[in-house]
């Protein structure tokens, strides 16, 4: 990082020179695809390619832990190698101190990214400083979460989100991703919503470990120039070079007078993420030809809106639902729709109430344990409450710790959604299926 | 003070579970140690907790036929110390790998001493995160971490013994993964302290490490000189300085500074 000359003044009229030159950091970016490039990769492959990808990247902390490693010995290993210009990576003691070692970074220089991926328990040692940064306006840090049953009592490490639920009021922008292809389209775009300034939030983007960790397929890397005009168009200098006192909201204490005010403050950014994120999508949609961000995902799902039978459920495991529909359809003779989540905080409900207005019923599958009703299906139905036709809300929890969500698990599902249509039901407690049977019902 | 009740078997103390550590990993000679030191003792296998982190080493509790348990990373000592203060008739040892004592749990270690509990602390350390496939602790030298290519490398290894010694532990005792005996000598010597008691174990992670690591362990530890006096902190703090490779009580305070000033240095 080099000095620079140019001067930013706050809103008090103090002066403050910027400390790190961004045209030299861009610069020493070296790239990974010049062309567009077609290879094997697994989820966390694929978020280490993207994040190594972006030029405003260049800090890298980690912890190792299960099943977010590879994300870090794939960063590790390409910086290493020197494929990746002056980007640097800190293997820190502790996810706790990741977090605090992004926040001194990212407060160092608004512009530049810093990022980490964790996972399940480590996202919990991180917890004190997620909830700092959330409120922080430090909007460069990116935290991939892959997903992992939180707790270490018991200890499992496959794909389970309760842990990116556990922390949906840390204030982070939660966006839940499905494959490989999408998990780097994600990231790609996270820092534009993030690091835009009128959000200023930091962003965790998500997918399942093990399910979506660990597991190949195609993936289309797209060259670092076209990542970075794109990024570019979304992420303009920062007003303050940060290490401001009062530029961020950590480090402050206040009375309860004022801190209402930084609390509203926070809501506002989160809540621009309504407005900016289908721009942002759609602008990746028109640069790379893929879909980009959006609130939720219409895997199978008609024009109209017109549904008789809604599935709402996040990961893999939705898109592998979206392929039994057509059959089951014909079977039951209703139309069922597909929905997966994508955006999770700040949840967007005008969506889910838009898309869920002619529903009958709706089939929430809940992968996280909650002692509710479940986590989305407690967001779904807060969305559906103000319509005029309330459908009928049927709560699943399926594939906790992980487990395989098999196609007789989600036919049960069905049937238990489907036997509530056409009937006047008050509400129907949640049920936990597994291999096609219920194991539990409230 | 514990004392010897009844004749024991190492394999009295062994539940039915297969550790399912790799072929060679030092882990198991460790678990051996651990089964001797109790029949040597002849401690109740109901008087006995093993309380561990989380790493391929803390699964050690899980093979033996005591209580304990498979706790949070780099949290056995709070919990050993809980579980002592509750139930104070129980011998309670803490264990676990080089990352979960000096990365995420290091911050535990000062207090633990500070508070002095009569507990054995007995650190595996195969100088990386075997269980997260091999990265560098803190206690990887810089000499591995440029071999294996590892992250960390311009970072300074921490120093085991002379870290607790100037937190100013009571008993400090250094052995190898590869010495089934002097290992339950020492654990025998360190349950027996009444206070905290470490055990620096240098370990052998065969998968990440290679193979070679046990050799080297047993051409190069020796034990300590013969005039060595454990309870001289000067001369403890001389070989914790100077040679990684002694193995033996380092340190061993004396009693009276144990009850009257526990962390008399
Ligand atoms: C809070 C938290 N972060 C990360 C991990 C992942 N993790 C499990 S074991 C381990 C390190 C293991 O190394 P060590 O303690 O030296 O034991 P070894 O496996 O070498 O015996 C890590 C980082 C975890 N379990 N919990
Ligand atoms: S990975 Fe290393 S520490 Fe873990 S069981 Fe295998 S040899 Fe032992």
């Amino acid at each position: 990082m080099n000095s620079d000359s140019s001067i930013c003044e706050t809103a008090a009229g103090a002066l403050y020179s910027n400390i790190i030159n961004l045209d030299k950091v861009k610069a020493a970016h070296k790239p990974l695809a010049q062309e567009q490039l077609t290879c094997e990769a697994d989820g966390n492959t694929a978020a280490a390619y993207a994040c190594l990808q972006m030029w405003r990247c260049i800090l890298f902390a980690g912890f190792p832990i299960t099943p977010s490693t590879k994300w870090l010995e794939t960063v590790a290993t390409m910086v290493a190698s020197g494929k990746c210009g002056t980007k640097k990576v800190k293997l820190l003691e502790a996810e706790h101190a990741v977090a605090d070692y992004l926040a001194g970074a990212a407060a160092a220089c608004r512009d530049l990214i810093c990022a980490t991926a964790t996972s399940s328990v480590g996202l919990d040692h991180m917890t004190e400083c997620t909830r700092s940064l959330g409120a922080s306006g430090l909007g460069n840090v990116l935290l991939i979460n892959v997903f992992r049953a939180t707790a270490n009592y018991p200890l499992c490490i496959e794909g389970d989100p309760s842990d990116t639920l556990a922390h949906r009021d840390d204030g982070w922008i939660q966006i839940c991703c499905r494959g490989v292809q999408q998990i780097y389209d994600t990231i790609l775009q996270a820092p534009c919503l993030g690091m835009h300034p009128e959000i200023l939030t930091p962003v965790m983007p998500g997918y399942y470990g093990i399910k979506d960790s660990h597991r190949s397929s195609r993936l289309v890397v797209e060259p670092d120039a076209k990542v970075h005009a794109f990024q570019d168009r979304w992420i303009g200098p920062a007003k303050l070079p940060g290490l401001i006192n009062g530029d961020t909201a950590m480090g402050n204490c206040v009375t309860s007078k004022f801190f209402q005010g930084f609390k509203i403050d926070q809501k506002r950014r989160m809540e621009r993420t309504f407005e900016l994120l289908p721009q942002i999508g759609a602008d990746f949609e028109k640069t790379f030809g893929r879909s980009g961000l959006q609130f939720v995902e219409r895997l199978y799902w008609p024009e109209d809106d017109v549904v008789d039978l809604a599935i709402v459920g996040m990961g893999p495991d939705i898109g592998t639902a979206a392929s039994l529909i057509e059959k089951e359809e014909s079977r039951r003779g209703l139309k069922i729709g597909v929905l997966g989540a994508r955006l999770l905080t700040p949840f967007p409900r005008d969506e889910y109430s838009k898309r869920l207005k002619n529903a009958k019923a709706v089939l929430i599958v809940n992968q996280a344990h909650h002692y509710g009703a479940g986590h989305l299906t407690l967001d779904v139905t807060e969305a559906c409450y103000t319509l005029k036709r309330r459908p009928t809300i049927v709560s699943c929890f399926a594939g906790m710790g992980g487990a395989t969500l098999s196609d007789e698990t989600w036919q049960k599902m069905m049937d238990h959604a489907c036997a509530t249509i056409g009937k006047e039901v008050k509400r129907i407690p949640p049920v936990i299926v597994h291999e096609g049977e219920v194991l539990w019902q409230s | 003070m514990i004392t010897q009740t009844q004749q024991r078997k190492p394999i009295e103390y062994r539940n039915e579970l297969n550790p399912v550590w790799c072929t060679g990993c030092g882990d198991y000679g460790v678990l051996k140690s651990f089964t001797r030191a109790f029949a040597k003792l002849g401690l109740p296998n109901e008087r006995i907790a093993i309380i561990s982190g989380i790493g391929c080493s803390s699964r050690l509790p899980g093979y033996c036929l005591t209580y304990g348990f498979n706790t949070i990373h780099g949290r056995s000592l709070p919990i050993a110390t809980g579980l002592k203060t509750a139930r104070s008739d129980l011998t309670v040892i803490a264990c676990g790998g080089d990352g979960d004592a000096f990365a995420i749990g290091a911050g535990h270690i000062p207090h633990a001493i500070r508070r002095n509990p009569d507990i054995t602390y007995f650190v595996m350390d195969n100088s990386c995160y075997g269980l997260t496939k091999g990265q560098a602790s803190p206690t990887t030298s810089h000499e591995f971490k440029e071999m294996k290519g590892l992250i960390g490398i311009d970072e300074v290894p921490i120093n085991p013994v002379l870290f607790v010694l100037s937190c100013g532990a009571g008993f400090i005792a250094r052995t190898q993964s590869g010495n089934m005996a002097h290992m339950a000598d020492m654990l025998t010597q360190a349950i027996q302290y009444p206070g905290f008691a470490f055990i620096h174990c240098l370990s052998v992670c065969v998968t990440y490490q290679g193979r070679e690591i046990q050799e080297v362990l047993d051409q190069k530890c020796h034990p300590l000189p013969e005039d060595y006096n454990p309870s001289d902190q000067t001369q403890a703090f001389n070989i914790a300085r100077k040679d990684p490779w002694a193995l033996g009580v380092i340190y061993r305070r004396g009693l009276e500074a144990t009850e009257e000033e526990p962390n008399a240095q």
